[in-house]
């Protein structure tokens, strides 16, 4: 018996608190309507139902499709503003005096706040969602790289300069590749955090995505179509997050070593 | 017997003051200090824990400027750091990025050699230095000595005439460092270069030097010389190597 | 070295700590086999191996940060236990408490032992001037030397009384002058206090210096390869040629086997 447990114990732990956290649900969706709590054969029922008949025009897949792109979308921008901006913030410090008092102030904005401002400026339509998940990821992908970079350990760069390394070299050959690992934990913060606005984005007069199911189902009165939106953000955003940390053990084989 | 040797490093009057966050006084590091290092000869800088012994490698290296005092190498000035200098650190400075050969071949991919030339000549100093075998590992996963070995062949694959070594046995247990101190020895009568290594060790200091010169206590300055005279391979516990540790013990100043 | 020698040493001791039997594996993996040895009450104990022979595993297990696979370790005949027991530790890495002052410091651990104030303020004292800083009871470690840091270590550890304090290199990264200073140092505590140490260290000429008695460990799987008595009075001197003797007798029994 020990040893079946010792064998499988990796996957007890998760199976077990999943399996415990749907008997909680069930029990505790008996004592309350329908539509307060939904029980979990519910939402499944309803989440069945809808991947066979298209919501709004669109099947639940091609909701999924439509928030994930808006997500790719903002988070390829994201990084391709926010990982040069940080590095080179990081890197020279005449660059961080000038940005870091602006980037600051805008900073502790939240996604959500520029919502007028990008209906305003992009209209309702794709671009103002694109807009918002953007700012949520890009003020994250700055700052992992800022600090990384700040962090990078001075005696890498005196060693890159005692070999002859010219500033240049300094910086993409030691400087950058030091700073892997903080890129790695801002590219991954950032498309959660893309992800994650996607929802508020949808709030603004969409038509497809899973922000929009859950915006019928609030509509509808149906709770159990809101818990599935819920759930899809879950699931999608979690494997996003898996592909992400592969690629990391992938792209930076040393640190997997250390870790 | 020194006097017609070629001087490769010449440091007249090197002073270096560093300004401390939070406090009004500066702190006097060097205070005017003055060393020529000869052609392919082992030089050790000894001194206690904070002697300015460090400072002294680095404005060599060109990586700190002296605040007074200059320095030359092949009777040029130096402008900041260069390929005539490799340098070995005590924490190694390893990229862990790079596997053993590509940490070898660093100096030579700053300079554009070609990538074949670059691993045949990496190839030479990891053999060198006894780390044939481990070319392809990352330096996560080396010993502290195995470390330090790729430091040594990278320090040396950059072909540099001047080697500067900054307490690069340090962090290692004494048994390693003994173990180190008599490759290092061995892999430098191979292959000789003009040598400039930095410790706060006395045994270290007479096995390995032909010179030794002894620092005083901050603000650094030298104190005295020693040309060592035993011959190699020299025994830690010899007679004469003892004789030679105890005036050299009471030579060097005591920091707590 | 004969067996003379070491009958004539433990005859007058007292046992402060037995180990016997004691085993560690991880896994499949033997690091500690069957290592036997006891400690005596008062005695400066130097422990050495060769690089990689389960020292810190060895220290581990007899300070009951990892359970042991076999074997015991007894304190005054009865099985070790942290609720009875002081053992106290030095290790190489310096472990000041940096939010409290040098005088703090060492009042710490003998107020978690919970002794009376005017007790406490006595040993206080009394650490401070043996290490000799006093003048320094206000500062905080981040104003200190490294080397002043670990005397603050040693002085906290020191206070307390233990039944056994392990000591883990704790000089390793010093200067050699710096080192005998601290030992010197280490040594008049040890003479004053009559407390039971434990020293591991791979440096030999340190184990010399220090200690009464050298246990020497095996490679892995380790055991007591060897016991050597240091029959040589105080201070010794790393030139004199009984110390040269008993130091490459205990460097060539490491180096082969």
């Amino acid at each position: 018996m020990s040893t079946f447990i010792k064998k499988y114990s990796k996957w007890l732990a998760p199976i077990g608190s999943f399996a415990a956290f749907l008997l909680l649900w069930q029990v505790a969706s008996l004592n309350v309507s329908a539509d307060f709590l939904p029980s979990p054969l519910m939402v499944w029922d309803e989440l069945v139902r809808l991947s066979q008949t298209p919501v709004g025009g669109t099947s639940l897949l091609g909701h999924v499709g439509y928030s994930l792109r808006r997500v790719m979308i903002a988070f390829i921008l994201a990084v391709a503003f926010g990982l040069p901006l940080g590095l080179l913030m990081g890197w020279n410090r005449v660059c961080d005096k000038i940005v870091s008092p602006i980037f600051e102030l805008l900073r502790p904005i939240p996604p959500i706040a520029w919502i007028p401002i990008a209906i305003l400026w992009l209209g309702v339509a794709e671009g103002s969602k694109i807009f918002i998940c953007f700012v949520g990821a890009f003020v994250i992908m700055v700052l992992n790289s800022y600090t990384g970079m700040r962090y990078v350990d001075p005696l890498l760069i005196d060693a890159a300069r005692s070999f002859g390394a010219n500033p240049r070299q300094q910086f993409f050959n030691v400087a950058v590749p030091a700073c892997l690992p903080s890129i790695f934990a801002g590219v991954q913060n950032a498309l959660s955090m893309a992800w994650m606005c996607v929802l508020a984005a949808e709030m603004v007069g969409a038509r497809e995505g899973v922000g929009f199911i859950i915006i019928q189902g609030m509509d509808l009165n149906k709770s159990s179509m809101i818990l599935v939106g819920m759930i899809l953000i879950g699931i999608v955003g979690s494997l996003l997050a898996a592909l992400l940390r592969g690629a990391e053990r992938a792209l930076c084989p040393w640190r997997s070593e250390m870790v | 017997m020194s006097e017609d040797r070629e001087v490769k490093i010449a440091c007249k009057g090197i002073s270096k003051t560093f300004h401390v966050p939070g406090q009004k006084k500066l702190l006097h590091v060097l205070n005017s200090v003055s060393l020529e290092v000869y052609k392919n000869e082992f030089l050790v800088i000894l001194g206690p824990g904070q002697s300015g012994k460090t400072v002294l490698l680095n404005c060599i290296a060109g990586l700190i400027e002296p605040t007074q005092g200059s320095i030359l190498i092949n009777n040029k000035p130096i402008t900041g750091p260069g390929p005539d200098r490799g340098m070995v650190f005590q924490r190694y400075a390893l990229f862990p990025w790079k596997t053993v050969v590509q940490n070898v071949a660093f100096g030579l991919t700053i300079r554009g050699v070609p990538l074949k030339e670059r691993m045949e000549v990496a190839q030479h100093y990891i053999d060198l230095v006894g780390l044939n075998g481990f070319e392809k590992s990352y330096p996560a996963e080396l010993s502290g000595g195995m470390k330090q070995r790729v430091g040594i062949a990278r320090a040396y694959a950059s072909d540099p005439d001047i080697l500067l070594m900054d307490e690069p046995f340090g962090a290692l247990d004494a048994q390693t460092r003994y173990a180190m101190e008599k490759e290092l020895r061995l892999i430098w009568e191979k292959e000789k270069r003009t040598v400039c290594f930095v410790t706060n060790n006395i045994e270290e200091a007479i096995y390995l030097g032909d010179r030794v010169v002894i620092m005083s206590a901050l603000p650094g300055r030298i104190k005295t010389e020693h040309n060592i005279t035993i011959p190699v391979p020299r025994a830690y516990t010899h007679p004469d190597f003892l004789t030679l540790r105890k005036q050299i013990s009471e030579d060097t100043d005591l920091v707590l | 070295m004969t067996a003379d020698n070491k009958s004539a040493y433990k005859a007058k001791r007292e046992v402060k700590v037995s180990v016997k039997n004691l085993t560690k594996k991880y896994g499949d993996l033997l690091v500690l086999d069957n290592i036997n040895f006891d400690i005596y009450k008062g005695e400066l104990l130097c422990i050495v191996g060769p690089t990689g022979c389960g020292k810190t595993t060895f220290l581990n297990c007899l300070s009951r940060f990892i359970p042991i696979t076999e074997g015991t370790i007894d304190v005054d005949g009865v099985p070790a236990d942290p609720h009875i027991h002081n053992i106290a530790f030095v290790f190489q890495e310096v472990s000041a408490i940096p939010w409290l002052t040098v005088e703090d410091n060492i009042r710490f651990g003998l107020r978690i032992k919970r002794l009376p104030e005017d007790e406490i303020e006595k040993r206080v004292e009394r650490m401070l001037d043996i290490v000799g800083l006093t003048k320094y009871r206000t500062y905080y470690p981040q104003q200190l030397s490294a080397s002043m840091e670990q005397r603050v270590v040693i002085a906290r550890n020191f206070a307390i009384n233990p039944d056994l304090l392990l000591m883990d290199e704790p000089y390793g990264q010093l200067d050699v002058k710096l080192r005998y200073y601290l030992e010197d140092e280490l040594m008049r505590i040890w003479k004053e206090l009559g407390s039971t140490v434990a020293f591991i260290t791979h440096n030999i000429e340190e184990a010399v210096y220090l200690a009464e008695r050298i246990l020497i460990l095996s490679p892995k799987p380790s055991t007591i390869k060897e016991e050597v008595i240091v029959d040589l009075p105080h201070p010794r001197q790393f030139d004199d040629p009984k110390f040269v003797a008993l130091r490459d007798y205990v460097t060539e029994s490491i180096k082969w086997w």
